[in-house]
């Protein structure tokens, strides 16, 4: 069984892809939910087997990867994920970011901390950051800095609501496809940082406004890209009647 | 979603739905005839010591009846399951965490472990946790005049025995009762369990017989998997 | 520690390839060849019936205590029989020391399970006055020592205990309700058919093994249960693992066969 791009796969079927566009290029770049040699001893060795359920995508030249429904975050490199404080030791912030285990957060992974300067974050707190460490056998490791050592986006989130999603919601939103963010940011002006672990976090100048938001993004989850604009209309329509 | 009972192939009306709960990672409902069973998964999650694996995932299955309490033979099911699970999901992959997966009985017309382990596909499906392949479950009964029928309905009388070690859930009106479970890439049998006396050539047929049948739950499988993909 | 043990715990796995690619077993066996069998009867004097079990160094004993009660008002004319076996950390470190273990849970509901598919007892016979008085069967297994299929080893215990059953002679007054045990008159019960389980696993995909030790089992792909009587089936099991080839079933069925009748000719040396 060969799976194609752009249509429905389940686990076990093999990715078969005509290579004649990328024939001088032979490499291919698996992506989420393909996986090589699942099995020791299988004859299609050197084909990718699909692991996830799914719509099986290619982006050009050559990156493949499944498409699939999650709930549960599973840490990877390079995310950028919404967390909560959950316990301060000496050195680490322990922080929650809805994987199997709490990851780590250094008190000096934020602009300008220094042994001294310890960055003023609480239990509870919700932080921004980006996983610079993801392993199976490790646990994870947060910085709330970039490579150059400013913070960027990235850092404490104050006041606000966060919610819990699919990370399809999140994958959703954040597709350039979607226009969702686009046409809200046009009915109102609001702050909005998602984190690739399913968890979004809206603020707006009332509360009012800010659940209503929320609620917007939580309908857009089984909403097709082209039917954007209605949700968006229904918004506004209540919009009206906040003072 | 639904399939419509196909006289040729004699299998019973098969609907589902997933993500019917609100709070696990991953959940299914199904109903096969008058069977019907929820199953949910959650995970990976934090495991207790005492269960860390350092290679694998360690999977808890948990497996409650329709009324009363769990028993032996709730037991004996959830051990099926849970290797079943163990096979299908790559748990090596989630080193040191916890599959929690739960399979809750709804209405019980025959053929319920089945129905139980083709819920827990679903769930599993659902989850998004990484799996080698699609599991279906069939089960087939063996009557009194020696003929197989692939999965039966039956309504149960009112069970009144109460014994320490319940009788497995057998149906009056069928000697044996054969439950297997395929893959999805080989179509080849990784699961059995039987109940009752019968011959070698009657394993044999029903077996053949279930295997046939089981493409019509991986097809149903696929169609799952192509409606929830349309809102991705 | 030799230099053949160190290379078994640090590479179980090619341990066993390396003896099974020249169709031969750690302990000298054949693949499909089985560990030597003792059977002894009546090891328990004050059981009703009792046996103990060995296989290689597998040891199971099963003693079976009978007591009266009242039947179940469902199932008036029915005795009870009740297997449960003891798993502890005596038989092997992989199992939990306190309480009753999950696996020794479910072995219990697969021992009743071969034993009533395969129609062996049947439980009327235990029956003394209808409604009023029946007998329950204890039957207490406890394993001695774990190495590998303890559930065959214990299924034979259980039947055997059961052929070696005597049980004394019961009157019930219906009318005055007193029982009179006479113990000078003691019958055994009849049993319909002798279902014989064999375990096999398979290892690496290709290589079935028959009877593992504890060692093969914790490497083994997947186990095939199947329990024989009469040249029938009676109970096939299999856990999900690693998928059989139908001709490499049918092999096993082949194979559990001949054990069948292999264990039946010792029973029937043994109560002649």
């Amino acid at each position: 069984m060969a799976a194609c791009v752009g249509n429905s796969c389940i686990p076990g079927e093999t990715l078969q892809e005509e290579r004649q566009e990328s024939s001088d290029i032979r490499k291919v770049v698996l992506g989420d939910g393909l996986r090589c040699n699942i099995v020791a001893s299988s004859e299609e060795h050197s084909l990718p087997v699909i692991t996830k359920n799914g719509i099986l995508r290619r982006r050009k030249p050559n990156i493949y990867y499944v498409d699939s429904y999650q709930k549960r975050y599973i840490p990877s490199k390079n995310d950028s994920v919404i967390g909560i404080v959950t316990t301060k030791t000496l050195d680490f912030f322990w922080v929650d970011i809805n994987a199997s285990e709490p990851a780590a957060l250094s008190y000096l992974a934020f602009e300008g901390a220094t042994k001294k300067n310890r960055p003023e974050i609480n239990v509870g707190d919700l932080v921004f950051c980006k996983v610079v460490l993801a392993h199976p056998d490790l646990e994870p490791e947060l910085v709330c800095v970039d490579s150059t050592g400013k913070k960027g986006n990235l850092g404490q989130l104050n006041d606000g609501i966060m919610f819990s999603c699919s990370i399809n919601l999140v994958r959703k939103v954040l597709n350039e496809k979607c226009r969702l963010l686009h046409l809200l940011s046009k009915e109102t002006p609001f702050e909005l940082v998602a984190g690739i672990n399913g968890r979004i976090w809206v603020n707006s100048n009332s509360l009012r406004k800010t659940i209503l938001l929320r609620d917007t993004i939580l309908k857009a989850e089984h909403t097709p890209y082209e039917e954007m604009s209605n949700i968006v209309n229904d918004f506004a329509t209540e919009l009206t009647g906040i003072p | 979603m639904e399939i419509d009972e196909d006289r040729n192939n004699k299998m019973r009306a098969i609907a589902s739905e997933l993500n019917i709960l609100t709070r696990s990672d991953g959940s299914a409902i199904i109903t096969q005839g008058g069977s019907c069973c929820i199953a949910s998964v959650n995970g990976p999650l934090e495991v207790s010591p005492a269960n860390i694996d350092m290679n694998k995932a360690y999977v808890e299955v948990i497996y409650r009846p329709k009324c009363g309490l769990p028993g032996v033979n709730e037991r004996y099911k959830e051990k099926i399951v849970k290797s079943l699970c163990e096979t299908c999901i790559i748990t090596q992959l989630y080193p040191r965490t916890q599959i929690t997966v739960q399979a809750q009985e709804m209405d019980d017309h025959g053929g319920l472990l089945a129905c139980a382990i083709n819920a827990v596909n679903l769930a599993i499906m659902n989850s998004g946790l990484e799996m080698k392949f699609h599991m279906a479950a069939i089960h087939c009964g063996l009557d009194s005049d020696d003929n197989l029928n692939i999965d039966p309905e039956y309504v149960p009388k009112a069970n009144l025995t109460f014994s320490r070690i319940q009788r497995s859930s057998r149906s009056q009106n069928f000697k044996g009762n054969f439950t297997f479970v395929f893959d999805s890439t080989k179509k080849s049998l990784i699961g059995v369990n039987t109940d009752g006396k019968f011959t070698i050539q009657q394993y044999n047929e029903a077996q053949k017989l279930c295997k046939d049948a089981s493409r019509k739950i991986f097809d149903f499988y696929r169609e799952m998997v192509k409606k929830y993909a349309t809102v991705l | 520690m030799s230099q053949e043990e160190l290379y078994k715990t640090i590479n179980p796995v090619k341990y066993l390839r390396n003896f099974v690619e020249k169709s031969l077993r750690p302990d000298g066996r054949d693949l499909l060849e089985f560990r030597p069998t003792i059977i002894n009867k009546d090891s328990i004097a004050t059981a009703e019936g009792s046996a103990i079990i060995k296989l290689g160094t597998t040891t199971v004993i099963c003693g079976i205590k009978a007591e009266l009660a009242e039947p179940d008002s469902s199932e008036p004319s029915n005795g009870f029989i009740v297997p449960n076996i003891e798993l502890t950390k005596l038989c092997s470190p992989k199992y939990r020391a306190i309480g009753v273990s999950l696996d020794s849970q479910i072995m219990n509901q697969t021992l009743y399970n071969i034993l009533f598919n395969s129609g062996c007892v049947d439980l009327t016979e235990l029956c003394i006055a209808k409604g009023k008085l029946v007998w329950v069967l204890y039957c207490d297994l406890v394993c001695l020592d774990d190495d590998g299929s303890v559930l065959d080893v214990a299924s034979l215990a259980l039947i055997t205990a059961l052929k070696s059953l005597k049980l004394p002679k019961v009157n019930y007054d219906l009318d005055t309700k007193v029982i009179k045990v006479d113990d000078t008159i003691k019958k055994g019960i009849n049993l319909k058919a002798l279902p014989v389980t064999t375990t096999f696993i398979t290892f690496e995909q290709k290589y079935l093994l028959a009877d593992p030790t504890s060692d093969e089992e914790s490497i083994a792909d997947t186990f095939v249960t199947i329990a024989t009587c009469d040249g029938q089936l009676s109970y096939i099991y299999q856990p999900g693992g690693n998928s059989l080839a139908s001709e490499q079933f049918e092999s096993l069925i082949k194979q559990a066969g001949k054990r069948e009748k292999y264990i039946i000719s010792l029973l029937e040396n043994i109560f002649e």
